[in-house]
């Protein structure tokens, strides 16, 4: 049957999503392998339940709530193997040139992120890293905008604090 | 020594509307009292201060990732993956179906010729009252008085049941599981009755009851 696809036009909105996908993937996650292959099943299975997606909503939404579903089975499936400790996560270098200090910057926010608890990270992605607004984050999550904004404020005091540290702490070694 | 920021640390009565705020989620009824509480009390002012900070390093969190070509195996699934049951690849699932031991057994001969001599024909017809979708004049042709074994046998997972018509003669009905990533949750089901047409169809759930597409159809021998 050669006859094009019908639904290449949604393909290729998935295609346009992955980059997305799989940062938020990475965040709950904390490894790419892993982000990668959450994403191609959640993107496999959208592409199965594509008729339950109504049109004229957010596609992007309707993936990141697949991600999150299937990363929540995963889990549950798999709750026997312990979570990474955030500590054992490499630090990058502390004495690396200044020259990279932007990327080193960034990497810092990075690792305070991927350090906290699961159910502030997945908050976080979405309503900080990805700018969605909290009703969008918490129907993603399926919990009330509530507990996204109590999980949201106590990632970003967490993360706040720690910059304020890490920013202190940088100023005092440095000089 | 690190001098610690302890109205940071400590956290704020009210920080999550202060988050809110920065985020502006908040309308402007609360955003006012936000600001009015900002103005007296310099620890909320601080945190403020610093969530503002931090959500502007947080925004661009993960950007190597954005900007990196996406994994080509990625792709490849998502170009490749089975249409969805809108778009079905009825030959692959004829084929498929033809191999099961249901099909092998007891739809028989009859409907196996008719699915190599008949054009598919895809049709699919409002439901009836009950809930039960029953195509006429193109989907599974099964006597009125059949009809209600199938919602049973479907909703049961599949299998066989058999009987006789009021008129005399005996009929059968199967449905077996799709059995195709694709089809999920679906039903291959086929009726055959002596001196009546005989059909396949697929069957899928639908919002009360199931959705029939015919595969195919034999008229009455």
């Amino acid at each position: 049957m050669p006859a094009p696809p019908p639904d290449d036009a949604f393909r290729r909105q998935l295609i346009d999503l992955l980059p997305r996908l799989r940062r938020f993937a990475y965040g709950l996650t904390r490894s790419l392998a892993e982000a990668d292959d959450l994403v191609q099943s959640a993107c496999l299975r959208a592409l199965e339940k594509r008729r339950q997606w109504q049109a004229g909503t957010r596609l992007d939404s309707w993936l990141f709530r697949i991600v999150q579903n299937l990363w929540i089975d995963g889990r549950r499936r798999l709750r026997h193997r312990e979570e990474v400790d955030p500590d054992s996560l490499p630090l990058g270098d502390p004495s690396a040139h200044r020259t990279a200090e932007a990327r080193l910057t960034l990497g810092a926010v990075e690792r305070l992120i991927l350090a906290l608890p699961v159910e502030q990270r997945a908050v976080l992605m979405l309503a900080t890293v990805e700018g969605m607004s909290y009703a969008e984050t918490a129907a993603i999550l399926g919990i009330p905008q509530g507990t996204v904004m109590s999980r949201l404020s106590r990632a970003r005091l967490a993360l706040a604090a720690a910059l304020d540290e890490t920013g202190n702490a940088e100023g005092a070694t440095g000089r | 020594m690190t001098p610690k920021r302890p109205e940071i640390q400590a956290g704020h009565p009210q920080q999550d509307r202060l988050v809110a705020y920065v985020d502006g989620e908040l309308d402007i009824d609360e955003r006012e009292a936000v600001q009015a509480l900002i103005a007296g009390d310099c620890h909320a002012a601080a945190i403020v201060e610093r969530l503002i900070a931090s959500r502007d390093q947080a925004e661009g969190a993960f950007g190597a990732i954005l900007a990196a070509p996406q994994p080509p195996h990625l792709l490849a699934a998502i170009e490749t993956a089975d249409a969805p049951a809108s778009a079905p690849d009825w030959r692959a699932r004829l084929g498929r179906l033809t191999h099961s031991r249901t099909w092998r057994l007891a739809v028989a001969p009859a409907a196996l010729v008719a699915t190599l001599l008949l054009s598919v024909v895809v049709a699919t017809t409002p439901r009836d009252e009950s809930g039960f979708t029953l195509a006429s004049g193109g989907g599974l042709d099964i006597p009125a008085e059949v009809q209600p074994a199938l919602p049973g046998l479907l909703d049961a997972g599949g299998g066989e049941r058999q009987g006789r018509l009021a008129g005399g003669g005996a009929w059968r009905l199967f449905a077996a599981p799709a059995a195709t990533p694709a089809a999920q949750d679906c039903f291959v089901v086929a009726f055959a009755g002596d001196a009546l047409p005989r059909s396949a169809g697929l069957a899928c759930p639908a919002e009360a009851g199931w959705r029939i597409a015919t595969i195919a159809l034999d008229p009455a021998p």
